[in-house]
């Protein structure tokens, strides 16, 4: 994709119109300026003329002495200095001699450092440094350089970097030798998302080496040390992997991140900022279930997550809501059952009564309101401009479940009551009994899907009791107990409800009544109510199960690495783990 | 079929009730300047929810005299409007009479005619034809004589969103496959569809007044492309979604629909055709299928 850029467009015209031996004599137009005249949103590629041996600095970035524009559609540029891939939102340093690229990040008035994006191999080293660079697109909207890596005379590697006009995104396509991308960023926590569950918040006491493989699918975030950015990473083959870094000396913090290239597929990586962007606060032990004000203010309207961490990745994820201006926000709490709230701006926290021993909150955006600027971009918004969909399309199909012929209870009844209210109910009613019909199967289906974590739950609970008797001291054997446990807890509470299939069924005729009776909307605003908790528990347990056969599925990777007396245990579990994930049941028609 | 409203959605979508616009307001973080956009000339036409149910509205391109065109029975929805080329009469799909249709109606609002079955209709540049969709086809009517015909290949399962070239030689629209949507363009008295583009889920095609650019768009923003495929340019880059362009009459700005995912919310905005920042055109229910005159 180009973008329009009119400036560009008339100082590349003044470039070709003078030629090259014109140039001399004729002053060259200052980059600043026509960076200037382009507005405030743009896309450049920039020559700084000298190959610099050290990084660069925000205030060099600012300057651009001796830069130079490469001009729009010249992809047979040769560099005579570094590469650097400007727009409004970051700056790609492409410096020769250097590991990769240096990623700055636009923060008000300066471009400033933010993370190191490289070639690495399997085992996470750099494929040596930059020895060439090559223009691949370099259009007003969009601009593409790639990056050949090497310690020799040749590249043995290479990897291209393109940035796009307003957009906050690196995106990093694998060329030829790269086995990963790694990220590095220093950061506070590792997040990974869960839209329908809980999130898993990684500090750097929960990596067990240096190296620990990630149970994230397609993205995850790194909150950077200082509360100021976060980096998101997205990925879109379930075949590529995750793995977390952190440093040896102590105190041990997390440095970044590896992605895998499998299927030659290309890593995005989005550099948010603002002031505030993310907040950390403890909460005193004393405080449990009780209100607290936090000392921070969101930069920004958007939907805001709170993670409740205590002694484990595992956190307790709510969303904040809205109090009515002037509202005691302990009453808002109790009725909405929430553990995090806004009152008048400030934001509020009450722990969880489920949660044992609140250690901390961890407060960041991850999908945007009606009231989000529209140049702030939340972690949905680069899911949906990478991957092309948003969260709840991405849940659903993970889990094999496509969203037309196979509607959630949700959806469903907000669109017979939609029928209802709107006077169509006695019309719609075979295309009404065809929606209940399709909610069953979706009900079955997810259904099918939660027994099938359940099943596999039990037996790695089973099996890790028999082996944690004899060995206490093997840790990842411990913690898949611990997890499998955990799920089989989750999903009892699931199934303690009755069986899901039938009651949808049940819940189906009591529709039909309820749209026959004389005040079908009343009849059936309990009924939907209903459905909608069956939905939310269905949806619920299968992010859970989810979320559950993938940390077992890592630990089991780890444990084939670190003991080799539990390999053929780990080796079952990682099996049997990875079908799971990978094979959703067929619906049954 | 492609993301343009449909049907199901369309009854299903109940807005708040009330008009509330405004003009000149961007929905930008407090440290970017409001941008200010000349030549906001003519009218633009909609479809709104904020009445209750779907209706045709029109506001200047000012912002101002937002006013409602139709009205109708609670089980009554309109959509699609699109003016003729003379700015005398407005298109639109309805579900007048209990089935979808093309309808038409004077530009200030008043009595509506049914012209056929089908949705998603737009004028020829002559105003002697339009081109539409039934059954997942495009069909072109000629409007005198009542013929039709279709123009979309017979084995292309879900055609949608016809667009016609300024010298009316040529029509676009949008194709669904399993791998997802594409662009063609394709002679009016159909033949050979030519492909424009068909990555990132591209359609809604429109033409800018003077032929050489495609107005289109992808999931998420909105796009430009020569109608030979090259020069393929974003447009729009903010985040949420924007849809459904369509692009002023002088040709200098695009009006679109802004969302903050794929199910809405929509709230109309204007941009510039040469990029930079929107300025907010309406506000309240959901505001979606604007075309501009």
């Amino acid at each position: 994709m180009d973008v329009i850029k009119p400036a560009a467009l008339l100082t590349a015209s003044l470039l070709l119109l003078i030629g090259p031996g014109a140039m001399a004599q004729t002053p060259v137009p200052d980059v600043n300026e026509t960076i200037a005249a382009s507005g405030a949103l743009f896309t450049y590629l920039l020559d700084t003329g000298t190959p610099s041996p050290t990084s660069y600095t925000s205030e060099s970035i600012r300057e651009k002495t001796g830069w130079t524009l490469v001009a729009e559609d010249d992809t047979a540029h040769q560099f005579q200095g570094d590469a650097i891939l400007l727009n409004d939102s970051v700056a790609v340093v492409l410096r020769k001699g250097s590991s990769g690229a240096d990623i700055y990040a636009k923060a008000a008035d300066t471009y400033a450092p933010r993370a190191h994006l490289e070639a690495v191999d399997a085992k996470g080293q750099p494929s040596g440094t930059i020895l060439e660079l090559r223009v691949e697109e370099n259009s007003p909207a969009s601009v593409m350089v790639a990056c050949g890596f090497g310690s020799g005379p040749n590249a043995v590697s290479t990897l291209a970097f393109r940035i796009s006009t307003g957009q906050i995104v690196v995106e990093v396509q694998p060329r030829q030798g790269a086995a990963a991308l790694g990220v590095r960023l220093d950061s506070e926590f590792l997040v990974i998302p869960d839209f329908f569950a809980d999130d898993l918040v990684y500090t750097p006491d929960d990596l067990m080496t240096l190296r620990s493989g990630l149970p994230a699918e397609n993205f995850l975030m790194l909150l950077a040390s200082g509360g100021d950015a976060i980096a998101t990473c997205v990925w879109p083959s379930r075949e590529q992997h995750a793995v977390a870094i952190r440093t040896e000396a102590k105190p041990v913090r997390i440095v970044g991140a590896d992605i895998s290239f499998e299927r030659n597929a290309s890593v995005w990586v989005a550099f948010h900022e603002a002031k505030a962007l993310w907040h950390r606060q403890p909460l005193p032990a004393s405080a449990e279930a009780q209100p607290q004000a936090l000392a921070w203010t969101p930069p920004f309207p958007a939907r805001w997550r709170a993670d409740f961490r205590t002694d484990s990745e595992a956190a307790l994820s709510q969303s904040f809501v809205e109090n009515s201006p002037g509202s005691d926000p302990d009453a808002g709490v109790q009725a909405a059952a929430q553990s995090c709230w806004f009152a008048e701006g400030q934001a509020h926290v009450r722990p969880l009564d489920t949660l044992k021993a609140p250690a901390e909150v961890i407060v960041y955006p991850i999908d945007r309101t009606q009231g989000t600027p529209l140049n702030v971009f939340c972690l949905v918004d680069i899911m949906r401009g990478t991957l092309g969909f948003g969260a709840c399309q991405y849940v659903l199909d993970l889990e094999g479940l496509d969203a037309q012929s196979s509607p959630t209870p949700a959806l469903v009844m907000e669109w017979i009551e939609k029928q209802v209210k709107a006077g169509r109910a006695a019309k719609s009613q075979d295309k009404i009994a065809q929606r209940l019909e399709q909610m069953c199967g979706h009900v079955e289906h997810a259904d099918k899907r939660i027994r099938a974590y359940q099943e596999f739950a039990r037996a790695i609970a089973q099996e890790t009791g028999t082996r944690s008797d004899s060995s206490s001291d093997a840790t990842s054997v411990a913690r898949i107990g611990v997890i499998a446990q955990e799920l089989l807890d989750e999903v009892n509470a699931y199934t303690q409800r009755g069986s899901a299939p039938d009651l949808a069924r049940k819940e189906m005729e009591s529709v039909m009544q309820a749209l026959g009776s004389p005040q079908p909307a009343d009849a059936l605003a309990p009924v939907s109510k209903r459905l909608h908790l069956l939905g939310e528990a269905q949806d619920r347990a299968l992010s859970k199960g989810r979320m559950a056969v993938r940390r077992i599925d890592q630990h089991a990777l780890d444990l084939l690495n670190e003991d080799a007396k539990f390999s053929a245990f780990a080796q079952t579990a990682h099996e049997r783990a990875s079908r799971l994930l990978r094979e959703p049941p067929e619906r049954s028609e | 079929m492609t993301r343009r409203i449909v049907w199901r959605e369309m009854v299903c979508a109940l807005g708040i009730v009330g008009v509330c616009f405004v003009c000149a307001v961007t929905g930008l973080a407090q440290n970017t300047a409001p941008p200010v956009l000349e030549d906001l000339e003519g009218r633009i036409v909609f479809a709104s929810d904020r009445s209750g149910q779907w209706r045709i509205w029109e506001i200047d391109a000012n912002g101002e005299n937002l006013q409602q065109l139709t009205q109708g029975d609670e089980e009554v929805h309109d959509v699609d409007p699109s003016f003729s080329p003379d700015g005398t009469k407005i298109l639109y799909s309805s579900t007048r009479g209990g089935s979808t249709g093309i309808w038409t109606m004077p530009a200030e609002g008043g009595e509506a005619t049914r012209v056929c079955d089908g949705d998603q209709a737009a004028w020829a540049p002559d105003g002697n034809a339009i081109a539409f969709r039934r059954e997942n086809k495009i069909w072109v009517r000629d409007l005198a004589a009542g013929t039709e015909r279709v123009v979309s290949p017979a084995d292309w399962p879900t055609c949608s969103g016809p667009a016609w070239s300024p010298d009316g030689k040529t029509i676009a629209f949008a194709a669904r496959w399993d791998a997802g949507n594409g662009i063609y363009t394709i002679p009016r008295d159909g033949g050979e569809p030519v492909k424009v583009y068909d990555k990132k889920g591209a359609c809604e095609p429109c033409y800018t007044p003077d032929g050489k650019q495609l107005i289109y768009e992808t999931e998420t923003n909105i796009c430009s492309v020569m109608p030979d495929g090259t020069k393929n340019r974003m447009v729009t880059f903010q985040a949420g979604v924007q849809r459904y362009a369509r692009v002023s009459p002088n040709g200098k700005h695009i009006v679109y629909c802004q969302g903050i995912s794929e199910r809405g919310p929509w709230e109309l905005y204007v941009v510039s055709i040469a990029g930079g920042y929107p300025v907010r055109l309406t506000e309240g229910g959901s505001d979606m299928n604007p075309d501009w005159k």
